[in-house]
């Protein structure tokens, strides 16, 4: 920061902080006027779209946003007559606000560490700042129980070591919705053949128009597609509608010797691990047959634009029929993916799509461009990110190369 | 002390829309003729190819290509100027090509997008020297032709008819393939890696 002065007067100026911020950058600070830890997010995009975080009119207000009014357009969000609804209040009245507007985000935090859930690992890093693992529980022990927590039952039964800091967490996430996935599964005892005859019906289910691209912050809890812990005969069976990706997560360290169960304020220390570095491309696979064996597949007519897949197959063994069941779900399945576009790398490194030569000056123009730019490029490659850090990407899904596989 | 992967934040106050935040180039000034606070947009950045820049009337671009898995090289995208191809590098591969903005074609959000638009051999899929790649102004990524790819390359925001920001979405060149449709039917899918 630099103080000048000048006939005019004074001039107090501070230059941009001099780290690159990258997309999905998140950044926490206290806010005295909605007396809680909030986080703006650098706009990362998914495609051609930065999510939006839905908030409330209120809660902005809140924290020190004023956002009745879209500073693009000049006009009251949602002003058009086809949103018109007057009857809701400014306190549930809500406003989807794309990530380019920087709103702030509040933070609810989860305990981790000595007096926070012993299923959630504390980094080493905390550690060795003075954060303590949760101790190990005996059977019976309240150990979760928030009462026990205010009580200080758990203060009494484990002693707190010396010094120790607190620590709280909260992530953000981005929300992709998509079309899911859903199975309905019919079984007939075969009455002359003495085998079950199953039949699986297939079919594609929209997520709800008010789901968007958006970002969530909270406890991010990630779904893996495992469709080995379902029993697909015991009941129909819908994929999630969306995807999801882990964007941060901040840490708030306490200072030294505070009770335990302790609310964050604005005494305690922010860090933030990222786990998105880079704009993303997400796309989803195609709805597809796949063969069975045994039985044959058919594909009804389109009924209201949902696709529907009838696949009959004939087995003797119940197990038998759960696993094929199981195969057909994950074959079909209809989660998408993320990537990073970096050239077909799946890390920072540019992609080397030229021979670099060395810049030309002879009579030839058209020679002369051409290795000017493959300089450039060559050049450009060998630049070392600002700052060095391990940006790394997203690899993208070669089964999206090879579908029939 | 390297603390990776949990850098420690600087001391920051809550975003504010009245105040400009300390340590991202507040700047205020105080002289015979009042005060003035004013911040630059974001931090600094590198530069990347595709990096956008906002200028008078458009907006220009860093190099950046885009080569198909088994097409020729990379190839330079084209920017219509005047009525005219030129490569975005510029005619004489110093002075970049402008891409010349319109109000009218920001969405009612006061949103446009730059996009790389591919056109690849009808047969093969590949991009070769004859592939069209050019980029242009749009309201929509989204293309209705089946033999045409789009990619964003960045965010225009707009206010009051004006153009007040653009945002890079592609921070590397860029690696095109085209996949047809198996079973079923449908339209094939342009993806960019």
């Amino acid at each position: 920061m630099t103080l000048a002065n000048s006939l005019l007067g004074d001039a107090i100026s501070a230059g941009p902080s001099p780290r690159w911020k990258h997309p999905w950058f998140t950044q926490p600070a206290w806010s005295p006027t909605a007396n809680r830890w909030v986080a703006t997010i650098v706009p990362g995009f998914v495609n051609e779209q930065s999510p939006i975080y839905r908030a409330t009119v209120e809660e902005q207000r809140d924290a020190g946003n004023p956002w009745e009014i879209n500073p693009l357009t000049g006009k009251q969000f949602f002003s058009d007559s086809i949103f018109a609804q007057p009857n809701v209040t400014d306190a549930t009245r809500t406003v989807d606000l794309p990530l380019y507007l920087n709103p702030s985000i509040p933070m609810d935090f989860r305990g981790i560490g000595f007096d926070g859930d012993p299923s959630d690992d504390v980094p080493q890093f905390f550690v060795n700042l003075g954060a303590a693992r949760a101790p190990q529980q005996s059977a019976g022990d309240a150990f979760n129980d928030g009462d026990a927590l205010q009580n200080g039952i758990l203060g009494a039964s484990t002693p707190p070591p010396p010094n120790l800091r607190l620590l709280r967490a909260c992530d953000f996430w981005v929300h992709q919705p998509r079309l899911a996935l859903t199975s309905e599964v019919t079984l007939e005892p075969g009455i002359a053949t003495g085998v079950s005859n199953v039949t699986q019906t297939l079919g594609v289910a929209s997520p709800a128009s008010s789901d968007v691209l958006r970002v969530f912050q909270g406890t991010f809890t990630p779904y893996t597609p495992d469709t080995a812990g379902i029993d697909p005969l015991a009941g129909d069976y819908e994929e999630p509608d969306f995807d999801e990706l882990l964007i941060s997560t901040v840490y708030l360290l306490s200072p030294p010797n505070l009770p335990l169960g302790s609310a964050p304020d604005a005494t305690w220390t922010p860090y933030v691990r990222h786990n998105l570095f880079w704009n993303l491309q997400w796309a989803q696979p195609a709805f597809r047959i796949l063969p069975t064996d045994p039985g044959l597949p058919s594909l009804p007519p389109l009924a209201a634009g949902a696709a529907q897949l009838v696949i009959n197959f004939l087995t003797a063994s119940i197990n038998d029929m759960t696993q094929q069941a199981r195969n057909i779900l994950a074959g079909h399945s209809l989660a998408g993916t993320f990537w990073t576009p970096t050239g077909g790398g799946k890390d920072a490194t540019f992609a080397a799509l030229a021979t670099a030569q060395a810049v030309k000056t002879g009579p030839d123009r058209q020679k002369n461009l051409a290795a000017q730019i493959a300089a450039d490029q060559a050049a450009k490659r060998a630049a070392q990110l600002d700052p060095d850090f391990p940006y790394n990407g997203q690899p993208f899904p070669v089964s999206f190369l090879n579908p029939a596989a | 002390m390297n603390t990776w992967p949990f850098p420690k934040h600087e001391a920051a106050q809550p975003h504010s829309r009245v105040l400009a935040q300390p340590g991202v180039g507040t700047r205020l000034t105080v002289n015979a003729l009042g005060r003035s606070t004013g911040r630059t947009p974001g931090g600094q950045t590198f530069q990347h190819p595709w990096r956008p820049a906002l200028s008078s009337g458009g907006v220009t671009f860093a190099l950046g290509t885009v080569a198909s898995l088994a097409g020729v090289g990379p190839i330079e995208p084209k920017i219509k100027v005047n009525g005219q191809l030129v490569p975005m590098s510029g005619k004489d591969g110093i002075t970049p090509a402008e891409l010349a903005l319109q109000a009218g074609i920001a969405n009612s959000d006061g949103v446009s997008w730059a996009a790389l638009e591919i056109k690849p051999d009808a047969t093969s899929g590949e991009l070769t020297k004859d592939s069209t790649a050019e980029i242009i102004h749009t309201a929509t990524v989204v293309s209705h032709e089946p033999n045409v790819g789009r990619c964003a390359i960045a965010m225009i925001l707009w206010s009051g008819g004006n153009p007040l920001r653009v945002l890079p979405i592609v921070h590397f060149n860029l690696r095109y393939v085209r996949l047809l449709p198996t079973a079923g039917g449908g339209a094939p899918r342009h993806l960019f890696l």
